[in-house]
């Protein structure tokens, strides 16, 4: 067994070298994320907005279920979507099982509910006197809606952050769904976990590094963001 | 400030809300009756939750009241187009507005149409006297500038009906003055005015109506009320206009009150004749 | 202002995501429709083919030959297998010849074309090596290790080499049960998970040559019994019955089965070294011991 301390100066020197497979892999993860959450992101704000000012039958009902899906584990979800896209599942005529659309299918399941749960606590965060402002002030409710997204933004953003993190660093579904195809499904987790059982472990720890400084990046933003959140709310 | 396009005639009928729910529910405003018209200022008076403040919300289509009827004279209107209609043409200010995260400035322009220039913020700021902050944090502003900007805000928006809660609450005499011009220059434009006072003594220089909330019902002003108030100089110059809702819907005076060629309907969509 | 601004680079941004989701589907369609029903070929094969580095060797130079595209999803065979009979890939690269041939048999692949072999080898700690230097087969290895409750790492996970090493067994005197015998353990994971944990633990266990050579340099553990003829691995493709699932790329799997088993596909394979040592033996031209298949 080589020692943790040559495997990491192997691992630093694959990544400084540009090794093509492990930029492409990492490529591949940043993408897929990308447009999962940018495709999450709308949608699961408005529900957030929507859960925290209307009350409509069924309100209570849905937030405890965008709860529930909060803690469903990630290879749960693959599955349910493997299930489903399977050519003997539901929807198998979309032949999408082991393509990066799958992949991207299941990380926007994945994050999902943490942006609704998420931007529905910060549109609670702040006073309902601010939404009926800015309902008076705003000609339609659509411009009303973007007032108080402003003024809760630091808090959005940290939910989008919270968001990515979850889905950039997630194996299972990535795997179950994209199938781990080398330049086209192979993305830094499911890396990680090949190479690993491969015993390449200075690739595995490239991988995990930039994984590793990602983290660190998200989880400073975050902070930055609920730090200034809380000056905002004052 | 121009002279609003759109004088507004509104009749809010029977009027009910409750608190609570089921038995235990606890009216608290039974059976109102009231109008509106462009130009005047009405102030409505009471105990301390005698229903002034949820009345004011009801019009200002942020409470949905329990039944009653609004109508603008040609048209019934349900709580849905009346709240959607609320949205450009009535404005609430809070006792204490709320000041979004921002310079005063931009606190103006959420105020703004889109096709509006921003040159109006600045005649804005002129107006409120706030020209010295534009670009102070809005947040970080004493209650009487709060209130400045928001009268700005409804400056700009120019509403058909400007409702106000307690505005000058916790203000000395030379502050509530000031305001009170300020909210003279809505009434000169057009803007029907309706602000909540638990003093009915406020606001008699700029006043029309006065009317009083007790028990759940709504009344014409009169001494009595002002001793049971235990405040002192009444101010019998003032036009106390008698706006009995009932009996002002079922006179035969309605039609002079309202001549059809004034009146304007509340929302664009009921103005088709 | 800042307001206006925002409402730009929020219209931009909705619209980027728009533009980039279209594009996505759009490609990801167009991939499925063009690509997938003539140049895309999925291949389901086991982790010992791809991680020894023999597909990423073997099949640049298919595509190069051909112009086909092939998605490799490496798994285990039962998992593979499975993804067959389902229906989600084209073709199966796989290493057990019994559920192979069932599964023709049942109508789900067309036919089961022999490919090449390799060897299975028993290793364990290097101290025990020298017990085993007379054992005559690979039952008497095992017996040794069940009477002597010495560990032994399963994979566990109804892989082809999990197959096989509990048809190994069954040839053996003693059938461990995972339950009862606490020397039995049953890792659920990769060969080469298996090869690490047998090492930390000191345990024998049975590997494929490949992962083996891929390992030995970072191990303690030796070889400690190869060279049976029933430790050989023989290595069969199927094209997925289009009869099943009319979309499975036929002419892609027909391009891939007639190249792999051609004399170049033959001649890269027997060239493919790990470590300076041959890992697969071709063998396209025999048919594979006890296959009936109809011609």
């Amino acid at each position: 067994m080589q020692s943790l301390a040559s495997t990491t100066v192997d691992a630093v020197k694959l990544l400084l070298s540009g090794d093509a497979d492990i930029w492409n892999i990492i490529g591949i993860s940043f993408q897929i994320s990308t447009i999962a959450i940018l495709i999450s992101m709308v949608p699961a704000i408005l529900i957030g907005f929507i859960l925290a000012y209307y009350n409509f039958p069924g309100r209570r009902l849905l937030v405890s279920i965008f709860n529930t899906m909060l803690a469903v584990p990630a290879v749960v979800v693959g599955l349910t979507l493997y299930i489903l896209l399977s050519r003997q599942g539901p929807l198998g005529e979309w032949r999408l099982l082991f393509t990066q659309t799958a992949m991207v299918l299941g990380q926007i399941a994945l994050c999902f509910p943490i942006l609704v749960a998420m931007s529905h606590s910060a549109f609670q965060s702040i006073e309902k006197r601010a939404w009926d402002t800015a309902k008076t002030l705003a000609a339609n409710p659509f411009k009303a809606f973007f007032i108080v997204m402003r003024e809760v933004r630091f808090a959005l953003f940290g939910a989008l952050l919270a968001g990515y993190g979850r889905i950039i660093a997630e194996v299972g579904a990535s795997m179950m769904l994209g199938g781990n195809i080398l330049h086209y499904t192979r993305n830094i987790p499911t890396a990680i976990a090949l190479e690993t059982s491969k015993g390449e472990f200075a690739q595995g720890i490239a991988l995990g590094i930039i994984l590793i400084s990602l983290a660190f990046i998200l989880t400073i933003g975050l902070h930055y963001m609920q730090g200034k959140g809380s000056v905002v709310r004052d | 400030m121009n002279k609003i396009s759109r004088p507004v005639r509104l009749e809010y009928t029977n009027i009910v809300k409750k608190y609570g729910k089921g038995k235990k529910a606890k009216a608290i405003l039974n059976d109102i009756n009231l109008k509106l018209e462009g130009g005047e200022c009405t102030l409505i008076t009471g105990k301390n939750g005698c229903g002034k403040s949820t009345l004011l919300r009801i019009m200002g289509g942020l409470l949905k009241p329990d039944s009653g009827m609004i109508n603008t004279g040609l048209h019934t209107l349900n709580w849905n187009k009346y709240r959607k209609a609320v949205g450009n043409d009535v404005m609430y200010l809070y006792q204490e507005p709320y000041m979004f995260d921002g310079t005063v400035r931009e606190n103006l322009g959420y105020a703004l149409d889109n096709k509006q220039n921003t040159q109006i913020i600045d005649k804005a700021l002129k107006w409120a006297e706030l020209e010295h902050r534009s670009d102070t944090q809005a947040k970080c502003l004493s209650g009487g500038e709060r209130q400045r900007v928001a009268l700005a805000q409804a400056w700009i928006k120019q509403p058909a009906v400007l409702l106000l809660d307690e505005p000058t609450a916790n203000m000395d005499t030379e502050h509530r003055l000031r305001t009170e011009s300020f909210l003279s220059t809505f009434i000169d434009s057009g803007t029907a005015l309706y602000i909540a006072s638990h003093d009915p003594n406020h606001f008699h220089r700029i006043m029309n109506h006065r009317l009083v909330i007790k028990d759940g019902y709504i009344s014409d002003f009169n001494e009595s009320d002002l001793n049971e108030s235990e405040h002192t100089g009444s101010n019998n110059d003032q036009d106390v206009g008698v706006l009995t809702g009932e009996s002002l819907l079922q006179s035969n005076k309605n039609v002079t009150l309202f001549p059809q060629n004034k009146t304007l309907n509340f929302s664009s969509q009921d103005n088709k004749q | 202002m800042f307001f206006t601004k925002l409402m730009k680079t929020l219209t931009r941004f909705l619209l980027l995501s728009a533009v980039i989701f279209s594009a996505l589907t759009f490609s990801s369609a167009a991939y499925s429709k063009t690509e997938g029903d003539s140049k895309l070929i999925r291949l389901a094969t086991t982790t010992s083919t791809e991680n020894s580095g023999l597909l990423r060797y073997l099949l640049p130079e298919f595509e190069k030959d051909t112009g086909y595209k092939v998605h490799v999803i490496s798994v285990g065979t039962g998992k593979a297998l499975r993804m067959g009979r389902d229906g989600d890939v084209d073709i199966l690269l796989v290493h057990a010849l019994n559920a192979e041939q069932k599964f023709v048999k049942e109508g789900y692949g067309v036919k089961r074309y022999p490919v090449m072999y390799n060897d299975f080898v028993i290793i364990g700690p290097a101290k025990d090596q020298k017990l085993y230097k007379d054992a005559k087969n690979v039952g008497d290895v095992l017996n040794n290790v069940a009477s002597k409750k010495m560990r032994f790492v399963s994979r566990g996970d109804d892989s082809g080499t999990n197959k096989k090493e509990l048809s190994l067994w069954k040839g053996s005197k003693y059938q461990p049960n995972s339950k009862t015998d606490t020397w039995y353990v049953e890792a659920g994971q990769g060969m080469g998970k298996v090869l690490q944990m047998a090492d930390e633990m000191g345990a024998y266990t049975m590997t494929d040559r490949g992962t083996w050579l891929a390992y030995k340099d970072k191990l303690a553990s030796k070889i400690v019994f190869e060279g049976d003829e029933t430790l050989f691995n023989p290595y069969g493709i199927i094209a997925i019955n289009p009869e099943k699932y009319p979309d499975v790329n036929i002419a892609g799997d027909d391009a891939l089965i007639k190249w792999i088993t051609s004399e170049k596909g033959q001649k890269l394979i027997g060239d493919f070294k790990v470590a300076d040592e041959v890992l697969f033996v071709p063998n396209a031209d025999t048919m594979a011991k006890n296959e009936t298949v109809k011609k």
